[in-house]
C-alpha cells in the first residue's frame, strides 16, 4: 500500500522457513566425538572470532564453544572439521594481523569456497541464533548426508546464548530477563541511554 | 487417575480462564463443582511449566503454541498451519479445517489453564457504544445488556485477572468506574519506545472522510504484575509463588511468561478449595445429553490414557448445572454435535476475531526494541466515533518487539545476511543499527457478525478419539477492509509526525504476506491488504434478547436448556476493539451469579 519496497530481498526459502515445524526435527542422539584436542579448540575459536565479530572472550562466556564444536564434528566429522579450521589458521597467517585483509581472505577462501562455505554460513548463523541449517542439499549429495544434518536449535542454551541479542542490545526473549520497569530506561545509542 | 464421584451442583467443560472463575466462584459458596479439561495438567507444577519454557527456548518458530508439546488426542492448531495458506484454502493440513475464502489465522489451545497459558494479558474493557452498535450506527447488533450493567462485574474481573492500570488513564469513550474503585495494581510502566510515539501522536493529524482526527498514546490495561495497590496482593507462579511478583521483562508474553507474572488460569484454578471441587483432565467432552423437558442430563467425554496413544475410555458425569466453557470454537462444535442449544440455528455462526493489521518502520534512533512486554501503551482515539455507520473501530498495539510477526527479527535478518555472506564485524554492526530502530504499529480492527462466518463439523473430519474437527468459514467483508485502509493512513500521518522518511516506512503487502487480500476502495482504487488472527475467537454462541435471534439470554443461559449455560468469548454479539478475555471473565460472572440463584 504504502510502499513496494522491503529492506533487504525475501529470505532465501531454508528448509527451516518454509517447513517450520512445532516439534523441533528429531534432535536424535549425537555420536559423542572424542574430546578435542586444545590446538583444536584454539583453532574453532579463532575462526569463530573471525566469523561473529565477537572477541574470544566473549565467545567462551557463552559457554557454547565446545557445545557447537562438538556439534559441528559430529555432522560433517573430523576431517571436514579439520579442513575448514586449517582454511581459518591459513587465512589468520596469512593476514598478518590486519582485520581487513583478513576478512577479505575469510570472505574469499572460505565463504565462497564451494565445501567450506556453507559450513562458514551455517556457523555464523549458529553463533548468531543457536541454529544449525541443513546442509545444501548439493553439498550434502557431493559430501555425504548425516541423519543429525537436520534444521533445529540445537539446544534451549544455544537460543539463550544467541550472540543476535548481544547485538542488538537486547536480551533473548523468555530468558535473562532485565528485571521490571528496564524497559522504560533509554536504550544504547539513544539520547540518554548507555 | 481421578473420576467424577456422584453427582455435582456443576459439571464445567473446559478449564481456561472463564470456566475456573465460575468454578472459583461457586466453590467459594460451598457448591460442588466437576471440572472436564481436554488437555493435559503440566502446567500445574512449576517444574513442569519450565518444561514448557525450554520447548519454547528450542522451537525453531516461536509461534503462540510452540512451548506447548502437541496432543493428538486435544489438538491445537499450530501457527504453521494456518500463516500463508489462503491462496490454498481449503486448507486441511491443521486441527482446525480451513474452508475459507480466507484463513482465519487464530490459533487457542486445549490445555489445562486454556488460551490464557500464551495470551498476552491485555484488558482494555469495551467502551459503551460497543454494547449499542444497531441504535448508534445501524449496523451488527445490540446486546441484551449494558456497559453500565456490566460494571460491577468488569470490577470484579480485573480483580480476579489481576490487571494492572491507572483508571483515570483508561476514561475513554465513556467508558468510567465507580467512586472508590481502582485497579487492583497500578499500571505498567510505559517503554521508552511509548514515549517516542507519545511525541509524534501529540503531533500528528489525519483526514479520514470530511473530518480531522487527533490521536494520543496512553498506557495499557493488563493482566501482568506491577506495583500492588491496598488491598491486593499479587501472586506470583503456581508451586513457586515467590517467583514472577512482578512482571520482570522477559519479553515472550506470546506465548510464555516464563516467571508467570501474567495471569493465566492455572493461577485461579491454584486459589480453588479442593474439598469442592474434582478436576479431570486428558477428558474431552463428545456429546451433551438431553433429557425430560429439554434439560441437560449428562455430558458424555472420553478420557484418553496419553497424547501418544489413542486408547480412551467414555464415561457419563452428571450435575444439577451444565457449563459449557471449552472455547468459542470447541463449544460450538459441541453443541453442534450434541444437537443442543441451536433453536435459533445460531451456533457456530457469527464468528469473529480482531483481524490485526500491522504497519512498520524505522525510527531514526534506537527505541530499544526487544524489551519488556509486548505493548505497553496504545492509542485508543478510533475506537468509538462517528466513522463507524462506515468502518470498524480500532485499537492502536504499540508493539515493543520490533518487526517481531511482521518481518521475524532477529532470525530473518541473521538468515539473509548469513546467506549473502555478511558475517563477523559487519553483522554485528548491520544488526546493532537497524533492529533497536524498528517500530511495528498493530491494529486491532472490529469485525461484524455475519452468520456466513461460522464454525460447522462434518463426518469427514475427526480427530483420532472420533470427535469433530472444527471446520472453519471465515471471511473479513468491506467494513473491515475500509477500516484497513484508514488505519494504514493514520499509520503514515503518525510515522511522519514522528520524524520517519517515507523512505524508511516498510510497510507493504505481497502474495506473499500472511493473510494477503486486495480491496477495492470507494475511490475506485485496488490496493493490497494483509491481516494476521488475534487469536479472538467471538461470537459463535451469542446472547440476545430474544431465543429466535441468539443462543443464550444476557446471563449465558441457553434458550432451550434451563440448566445449560454457554460463556467465553463466544458470548459477545459484537466485538468493538477490546481484547475479549477481560470481557468474557466478566460475562462468566454474572452467569455465575445467575448459577447461583438457580441452585438456591
Amino acid at each position: 500500500m504504502s510502499r513496494t519496497r522491503q529492506p533487504q530481498p525475501r529470505p532465501r526459502a531454508t528448509s527451516a522457513m518454509a517447513h517450520p515445524s512445532h516439534d523441533s526435527p528429531a534432535r536424535a542422539p549425537r555420536r559423542s566425538p572424542a574430546p578435542p584436542s586444545d590446538v583444536t579448540r584454539k583453532h574453532f575459536v579463532d575462526l569463530s572470532v573471525v566469523l561473529t565479530g565477537f572477541d574470544d572472550a566473549e565467545l567462551w562466556g557463552t559457554g557454547m564453544v565446545e557445545p557447537y564444536l562438538d556439534w559441528l564434528r559430529s555432522v560433517v566429522g573430523d576431517q571436514r572439521t579439520g579442513d575448514l579450521l586449517s582454511a581459518g589458521q591459513a587465512a589468520i597467517d596469512a593476514a598478518g594481523g590486519k582485520p581487513a585483509v583478513l576478512e577479505r581472505l575469510v570472505l574469499m577462501d572460505i565463504l565462497e569456497d564451494d565445501t567450506l562455505g556453507p559450513l562458514a554460513r551455517n556457523l555464523v548463523v549458529l553463533w548468531y541464533l543457536g541454529q544449525w541449517n541443513q546442509l545444501p542439499a548439493d553439498w550434502r549429495d557431493l559430501h555425504g548426508a548425516s541423519a543429525i544434518d537436520q534444521t533445529c536449535i540445537i539446544s534451549p542454551e544455544a537460543y539463550t546464548q544467541g550472540l543476535a541479542w548481544k547485538a542488538i542490545h537486547a536480551h533473548p526473549t523468555g530468558a535473562k530477563m532485565p528485571g521490571y520497569g528496564s524497559w522504560a530506561l533509554p536504550p544504547v545509542g539513544a539520547e540518554g541511554g548507555a | 487417575m481421578t473420576l467424577p464421584q456422584g453427582s455435582y451442583d456443576a459439571v464445567i467443560i473446559g478449564a481456561g480462564p472463564v470456566g475456573v472463575t465460575i468454578a472459583k466462584t461457586l466453590t467459594d459458596q460451598g457448591k460442588r463443582v466437576l471440572l472436564l479439561e481436554a488437555g493435559r495438567a503440566s502446567g500445574l507444577s512449576y517444574d513442569g511449566w519450565l518444561s514448557y519454557v525450554d520447548t519454547y527456548r528450542s522451537a525453531l518458530v516461536k509461534e503462540p503454541n510452540s512451548p506447548y508439546p502437541p496432543n493428538a488426542n486435544a489438538q491445537s492448531t499450530y501457527g504453521q498451519d494456518i500463516l500463508n495458506l489462503h491462496k490454498r484454502v481449503p486448507i486441511l493440513s491443521g486441527y482446525q479445517v480451513e474452508k475459507g475464502p480466507l484463513a482465519f489465522g487464530s490459533t487457542y489451545l486445549r490445555s489445562l489453564g486454556g488460551t490464557s497459558l500464551h495470551w498476552l494479558g491485555t484488558c482494555p474493557r469495551m467502551v459503551p457504544a460497543d454494547f449499542r452498535m444497531k441504535s448508534e450506527y445501524g449496523v451488527g447488533v445490540d446486546w441484551p445488556l449494558t456497559y453500565d450493567e456490566l460494571q460491577d462485574y468488569y470490577c470484579k474481573a480485573e480483580w480476579m485477572l489481576g490487571v494492572s492500570a491507572n483508571k483515570e488513564e483508561q476514561e475513554h469513550f465513556g467508558i468510567w468506574f465507580p467512586d472508590g474503585y481502582d485497579y487492583p495494581m497500578e499500571r505498567i510502566p510505559p517503554s521508552y519506545s511509548d514515549t517516542v510515539y507519545a511525541k509524534g501522536a501529540a503531533r500528528a493529524t489525519v483526514r479520514l472522510g470530511d473530518r480531522e482526527y487527533g490521536m494520543s498514546v496512553t498506557s495499557l490495561a493488563q493482566a501482568r504484575n506491577s506495583v500492588p495497590r491496598a488491598g491486593y496482593t499479587p501472586r506470583g507462579a503456581v508451586g513457586a509463588p515467590h517467583v514472577g511478583q512482578r512482571c520482570e521483562g522477559n519479553a515472550s508474553c506470546i506465548p510464555i511468561c516464563p516467571v508467570q507474572a501474567k495471569y493465566s488460569a492455572l493461577r485461579t484454578l491454584n486459589e480453588m478449595d479442593a474439598n469442592f471441587y474434582t478436576l479431570v483432565t486428558q477428558a474431552v467432552a463428545s456429546r451433551l445429553l438431553i433429557g425430560e423437558n429439554g434439560r441437560i442430563s449428562g455430558v458424555e467425554f472420553k478420557r484418553y490414557e496419553s497424547e501418544g496413544s489413542t486408547q480412551y475410555a467414555t464415561y457419563t458425569a452428571t450435575g444439577t448445572l451444565y457449563i459449557l466453557a471449552a472455547h468459542s470454537v470447541e463449544s460450538a462444535k459441541l453443541l453442534l454435535a450434541s444437537g443442543a442449544a441451536n433453536s435459533s440455528d445460531q451456533v457456530g455462526r457469527n464468528l469473529m476475531d480482531h483481524p490485526f493489521f500491522l504497519t512498520w518502520a524505522l525510527n531514526p534512533t534506537p527505541v530499544g526494541a526487544f524489551r519488556g512486554p509486548g505493548q505497553t501503551s496504545e492509542i485508543p482515539s478510533f475506537r468509538d466515533g462517528p466513522f463507524r455507520s462506515e468502518f470498524a473501530a480500532f485499537r492502536i498495539d504499540l508493539g515493543n518487539w520490533g518487526w517481531d510477526i511482521a518481518t521475524f527479527p532477529p532470525n530473518s535478518n541473521v538468515q539473509i545476511a548469513a546467506s549473502q555472506n555478511v558475517f563477523g564485524r559487519k553483522m554485528r554492526q548491520q544488526l546493532g543499527d537497524q533492529i533497536p530502530r524498528q517500530l511495528r504499529v498493530g491494529y486491532v480492527m472490529e469485525q461484524l457478525p455475519e452468520p456466513a462466518n461460522r464454525v460447522t463439523i462434518d463426518r469427514e473430519f475427526m480427530d483420532p478419539i472420533g470427535c469433530y474437527r472444527p471446520v472453519i468459514h471465515y471471511n473479513i467483508s468491506d467494513y473491515t477492509r475500509e477500516g484497513m485502509v484508514s488505519a494504514n493512513k493514520i499509520s503514515n500521518a503518525l510515522f511522519r509526525a514522528m520524524g520517519i522518511k517515507d523512505d524508511d516506512i516498510f510497510t507493504h503487502f505481497t502474495p506473499d504476506s500472511p493473510g494477503y487480500m486486495t480491496y477495492r476502495t470507494r475511490e475506485g482504487e485496488v490496493v493490497p491488504l494483509s491481516f494476521y488472527g488475534s487469536g479472538h475467537h467471538m461470537g459463535t454462541h451469542r446472547m440476545g434478547v430474544s431465543r429466535t435471534d441468539s443462543v443464550t439470554d444476557r446471563h449465558s443461559r441457553s434458550w432451550d436448556h434451563e440448566n445449560l449455560y454457554v460463556v467465553g468469548c463466544g458470548s459477545m454479539p459484537t466485538v468493538g476493539s477490546a481484547n475479549p478475555t477481560l470481557t468474557a471473565v466478566a460475562l462468566g460472572l454474572m452467569a455465575a451469579d445467575d448459577m447461583l440463584t438457580q441452585l438456591g
